[in-house]
């Protein structure tokens, strides 16, 4: 993972996952994945924020890529479904861009996260975040699933 | 047509909600001479099920009312048959999320929010048509047009 007192800068040539945490049941996994595996603009979709949180693969192995994204669920108390992958330059266009915002000593208790980046730049408009989600969505890589359910 | 079991008495407030929610369906369905989708019914209960409470995404989320479900299920209705099948999901918004897929770059996404106002999104190869209106029971053309070349081949 990246040294977390030696963050870079997010760079273009980066790949990004997002992961997708939801319900036990699969229908709760129906709302960001469809039955033939693509993803759904809704994970894609921020909410509160007008930025949606990834997580950058810079100097991670696959293990600690699904590491970050069991802790994360873990710490929502939902399951981890899987995730799908973006490259940085699929992400910046239009308003949007990325950047680091590592997590360190969190009040609310979300974990240590070195590798954690924002997807920033997302308009109010609910029709326009819409409209970045579906891109973004068209660019990522269809759903992945976590080793261990396998 | 579709018969929902009644839920268990005096369970809970969000049980009372549901039983309730699901009695509105089955007169809708009964009311209804064109309306025979029962996906549609179990998407709308599934997203009620799902989000029905607060922070139901662990990330503080609103709930999803059962009059926006509503809502969402009288927008489906005023479509024609054929556009009456849409993925349905709840957003964190307290929205519900409508879909027609059609591929990665050819789908429509309509938000539906509580007091009635539709928002919607399309990717049509390198168009990204988007805007909001008013439902006033009838469905926009613009949508129309839209889910014509969504779902077209």
């Amino acid at each position: 993972m990246i040294n977390p007192d030696d963050v870079p800068d997010v760079e273009d040539d980066e790949m990004l996952a997002r992961f997708i945490v939801a319900g036990q049941s699969i229908r709760s996994l129906r709302k960001y994945v469809r039955e033939n595996n693509t993803v759904k603009p809704q994970l894609f979709l921020p909410y509160k924020h007008v930025e949606l949180s990834v997580n950058r693969h810079r100097d991670c192995d696959e293990g600690e890529i699904w590491d970050f994204g069991q802790a994360i669920a873990q710490y929502r108390e939902m399951a981890l479904h899987g995730r799908s992958d973006i490259a940085v330059m699929s992400c910046t266009f239009d308003s949007l861009n990325v950047v680091a915002k590592p997590i360190r000593n969190h009040p609310q208790g979300v974990p240590d996260n070195p590798n954690h980046a924002d997807i920033v730049g997302f308009p109010a408009a609910k029709e326009d975040q819409l409209s970045l989600a579906e891109k973004l969505a068209a660019h990522a890589t269809d759903r992945q699933t976590p080793p261990d359910s396998e | 047509m579709l018969g929902f079991e009644t839920v268990e008495s005096g369970v809970s407030e969000a049980a009372r909600t549901l039983n309730d929610f699901r009695k509105d369906i089955d007169v809708l369905n009964h009311e209804s001479v064109t309306f025979s989708n029962l996906s549609l019914d179990d998407q709308l209960i599934d997203a009620y099920r799902e989000a029905s409470q607060p922070d139901w995404d662990g990330q503080g989320s609103t709930a999803v009312s059962p009059a926006t479900l509503q809502l969402a299920k009288k927008f489906v209705e005023s479509l024609p048959r054929k556009y009456q099948t849409p993925e349905i999901a709840p957003e964190p918004d307290g929205h519900v999320n409508l879909e027609w897929y059609n591929g990665k770059r050819r789908l429509l996404s309509v938000s539906v929010n509580p007091d009635g106002r539709l928002h919607w999104a399309a990717l049509i190869g390198g168009e990204d048509p988007r805007g909001s209106c008013v439902f006033f029971g009838e469905a926009p053309k613009t949508l129309l047009h839209l889910l014509r070349r969504v779902c077209r081949g």
